[in-house]
């Protein structure tokens, strides 16, 4: 640890106030203009029990989660054992804990490394003697941190301001003064651990702080979607509960249904009645999904499926992420289905997601399902500011100048497979779709010829979908005979191995494509010219990206694969060392 | 603009209100009753056909999207109320009505009903009841009567069927009424007050099944109707009446069964948007200072 970066652990009880000690720290680190990640990790429980958070601070670049801990704070080693192994300290690390000197020490039950330091600090007689209560022991305990490891001390006292205004003066003095309570005992009591100084950032730009569903919530307002209908789901609820206070301002729906299969249907008639419209789901909800997103590729209806994917299959585990509904999300449902896949690879990156996303969607007329994970969903990041007012909207391509009769909704001989939709209500042109197999006027047929023309017809979209919208991120040397292959969050861990062995002397580059169907295959087989070594990686157990990109693309020999299963994000030090396999 | 060879003829009387598709069902069935009521109703109402929509789930009676002059989207197995509903919340200026039959409407898809029943956005939901799974060729519907014989049920059915005018009324349906597609004159009168109704709209027409069920079935409704408008004493907007007619036993009654005056769903979401726009940020770039510590 040189200072560059520090990695935060913080655990406790319902009460002690873990999540909000973590959110005062990633508001302070974006004031400040540090690079900032927080990762929640709650029980059981519906409210209280045991909870804790990771956080990640940075002067420099921080994309993946964060890992082992150089610093965790117990308020209450029971809570402790519940996420043990999220917990761990790296060799260096120290622990800061309830306790007064000469008290007899109570036993720790940590897993992994022995804390090379332990801060014993009597918080709550300190929050009561400060503030008046012991709810402020969270409070005391970041004056601590914020003493012991040089946190930014200006910008946490205005999150603090900030985080309790609503609560009135009273209150948020008491809990500054907790705070100041803290660092002064600190002070008094502890020499400062050289190596988890904090470096601190010179002329930071102030950053922004919000989650990928904050972001995609934001973004699809942005990109024009005025009509949003779901069914609240761990890990993408707070899509719509962010919808549920910011569309009705900007004249549009938000509207929560009885199950996914509405919410979906709800979108689909939006949608044909002419308003760009969108659901926000997990796992089991696409599951129920699927019968609609068919309806929608036949039908030939623009629709945006947001799926913030959880461990599956079944319930699974709800609040932890998984990149296993890749498959599902690529061909999911019965018949021949196109539909179009991207994935967000950070927050901030949902902004562009949501925006490529309805852009196509309308462009194409298909469903387009954006796939997040419960990591980028659920993770506090702080950001730099996007380029909001970048837009790529498209009018959808109206009937116009041709007799009334002669209208084809469903014109199987357009080159790109687009065809002409008319809006009710504003043109004349009726039309009738169909779930059921149509002629290209939308009426019923069971004809084997038109059948075959009609699955052409919408095919036929994805070949210059794929030419149109292929962004991909490219990291390391042009050169390097080494590649990693990934998806969505995976790209922070990737990103920052590669950065680090190339640090170290190595060639190694890292491609993440984010549509990744209908995949841009002539732009990934450039990229897999010189390679010697493919490392492709993915958080699935059934090797799903591998087997997805099998159907797509050749790939080159001499690819392996690392994937396992989710619940965990990959750490930075295993894509090290699995790509290290390969040099 | 539009020029005139590019716009809708306006329907001079009933029968252009019609695609000119011919229909699938069988001669004598319940749902041509259905289609041609329908088309008096548009004709009556004067609706005009690109400002209106129809939305049909799976089923013999979801056939009808495609026999009338409109918008129309022949959707899936049990869904056509959420479809509408969509529809009708996005587009509020346009006329939705969703159609569907005893399959789709009380059995896949029934977890849908009661929800459109207490949101009350103003869709008509008309469901061609004709107790039986015509389309599959015969199987039990969940409003086929005790002891019915059906593909699916050969020892006779062992099952309650489902009453779906009680279940609205309890699902606090705001317009709940029932027709009979063998009067097509009272049909009309009833599916023109449902669409007239501000709010969700919801009519049970009884519509026969000749080939899986029987045409006698016309003939034994038709002496067991007890047409309410009849009645003077029969007050609409009394609920416990409406439960009581609802389950009458001896005696089919038609007409509307249940009104009540109650604000529509998108009344209330205009209140919404009405005081949320007052506090917005204009530009919606703007919204970003939420996100700054």
């Amino acid at each position: 640890m040189n200072g560059d970066e520090l990695n935060l652990g913080i655990v406790g009880s319902g009460g002690d106030g873990v999540m909000v000690c973590g959110e005062t720290i990633v508001s302070a680190s974006a004031l400040e203009g540090m690079k900032c990640l927080m990762l929640k990790s709650v029980g059981p429980q519906i409210r209280g029990g045991e909870s804790s958070c990771k956080i990640r601070i940075s002067s420099k670049k921080v994309a993946a989660p964060p890992d082992k801990l150089d610093i965790l704070l117990a308020f209450n080693w029971n809570d402790y054992k519940r996420f043990g192994n999220e917990l761990e300290l790296q060799p260096e690390g120290v622990v800061i804990e309830e306790g007064e000197e000469g008290e007899e020490e109570s036993e720790r039950p940590l897993l992994g490394p022995q804390p090379k330091e332990v801060y014993r600090v009597p918080l709550t007689k300190l929050a009561k003697n400060s503030a008046g209560t012991r709810l402020a022991r969270n409070m005391v305990a970041l004056g601590v941190m914020s003493q012991l490891f040089a946190l930014p001390d200006e910008e946490l006292k205005k999150s603090i301001t900030k985080t309790f205004s609503r609560k009135g003066t009273e209150i948020t003095e008491s809990n500054l003064k907790a705070y100041q309570a803290g660092k002064e005992y600190a002070a008094q009591h502890f020499t400062e651990p050289e190596k988890l100084r904090l470096h601190r950032m010179e002329n930071g730009e102030k950053r922004l702080v919000m989650t990928g569903n904050d972001a995609i919530a934001y973004g699809a307002l942005l990109a024009g979607c005025r009509f949003f209908a779901g069914y609240p789901i761990t890990p993408s609820s707070e899509i719509m509960e962010w919808l549920s206070l910011y569309m009705p301002a900007y004249g549009g729906t938000m509207i929560q249904t009885e199950d996914e299969m509405a919410a979906l249907g709800m979108v689909l008639g939006a949608s044909l009645a002419g308003v760009k419209a969108m659901t926000a789901t997990s796992g089991p909800g696409l599951s129920l999904m699927t019968e609609m997103i068919g309806l929608a590729a036949i039908a030939e209806i623009p629709c945006v499926i947001v799926d913030a994917q959880r461990v599956g299959p079944s319930t699974g585990i709800p609040t932890k992420s998984e990149q296993s509904d890749l498959m599902t999300a690529v061909y999911g449902g019965h018949g021949d289905a196109p539909r179009v896949v991207i994935a967000p690879a950070d927050v901030a990156d949902c902004f562009d997601v949501m925006r490529e996303a309805f852009f196509v969607s309308e462009k194409y007329q298909i469903p387009v399902i954006v796939l997040s994970d419960g990591f980028i969903a659920q993770c506090k990041a702080s950001i730099h500011e996007p380029e909001l007012s970048k837009i790529r909207t498209w009018n959808r391509a109206r009937p116009r100048g041709i007799p009334l009769e002669d209208y084809k909704r469903f014109d199987s001989t357009t080159k790109s497979g687009v065809s002409w939709i008319s809006k009710p209500g504003k043109d004349h042109y009726l039309y009738r779709a169909a779930g059921i197999e149509h002629d290209e006027k939308g009426n019923p047929t069971s004809d084997y010829e038109m059948h075959q023309k009609m699955n052409e017809k919408r095919y036929r979209k994805l070949k210059y979908i794929a030419g149109d919208c292929n962004f991909m991120r490219f990291y390391g040397p042009e050169d390097a005979t080494v590649g990693v292959l990934g998806w969505g969050s995976s790209k922070g861990p990737v990103r920052e191995a590669v950065e680090i062995l190339n640090g170290r002397g190595h060639k190694v580059r890292a491609l993440i494509p984010q549509v990744l169907f209908p995949l841009a295959v002539d732009k990934v087989r450039s990229w897999f010219e010189g390679l010697e070594h493919l490392l492709i990686v993915e958080l699935s157990y059934s090797k799903q990206f591998l087997n997805l990109l099998k159907t797509q693309i050749d790939l080159p020999s001499g690819t392996t694969h690392y994937g396992r299963s989710g619940a965990r994000p990959f750490a930075v030090s295993e894509m090290v060392e699995q790509i290290g396999n390969l040099l | 603009m539009t020029t005139t060879e590019q716009a809708v003829k306006k329907p001079v009387k009933p029968d252009e209100y019609k695609s000119g598709l011919k229909p699938v069902w069988c001669p004598g069935c319940g749902n041509y009753g259905v289609l041609n009521a329908l088309c008096q109703v548009y004709y009556r109402l004067k609706l005009k056909p690109e400002e209106t929509m129809i939305f049909s789930g799976i089923g013999c009676s979801s056939r009808i999207t495609g026999y009338l002059k409109s918008y129309g989207f022949n959707s899936v197995h049990g869904r056509p109320l959420p479809i509408a509903m969509g529809a009708k919340l996005a587009r509020p200026k346009i006329n939705v009505i969703a159609a569907a039959g005893d399959g789709d409407g009380f059995s896949i898809g029934i977890g849908h009903f009661p929800h459109a029943c207490r949101r009350n956005i103003d869709v008509t939901y008309i469901v061609m009841d004709n107790y039986i799974y015509g389309l599959t060729k015969g199987q039990l519907s969940p409003t086929s009567p005790h002891d019915m014989i059906t593909s699916t049920s050969k020892l006779g059915s062992i099952e309650t069927p489902i009453n779906p005018i009680t279940l609205a009324i309890g699902c606090q349906a705001t317009f709940v009424a029932r027709a009979f597609s063998g009067d097509i004159k009272h049909m009309v009168d009833v599916i023109t007050k449902g669409i007239e109704h501000r709010g969700f709209s919801f009519i049970q027409i009884l519509s026969p099944c000749v080939t899986y069920v029987g045409k006698e079935q016309f003939l034994i409704i038709k002496k067991l109707l007890h047409y309410l408008e009849d009645d003077p004493d029969y007050d609409p907007s009394h609920r416990s009446s409406a439960f009581q007619v609802a389950d009458e036993k001896k005696r089919i009654s038609v007409g509307v069964i249940y009104q009540k005056k109650k604000p529509t769903y998108m009344d209330k979401l205009k209140i919404l948007r009405q005081n949320a726009a007052s506090k917005k940020k204009e530009r919606l770039v703007d919204l970003v200072e939420i996100f700054r510590p």
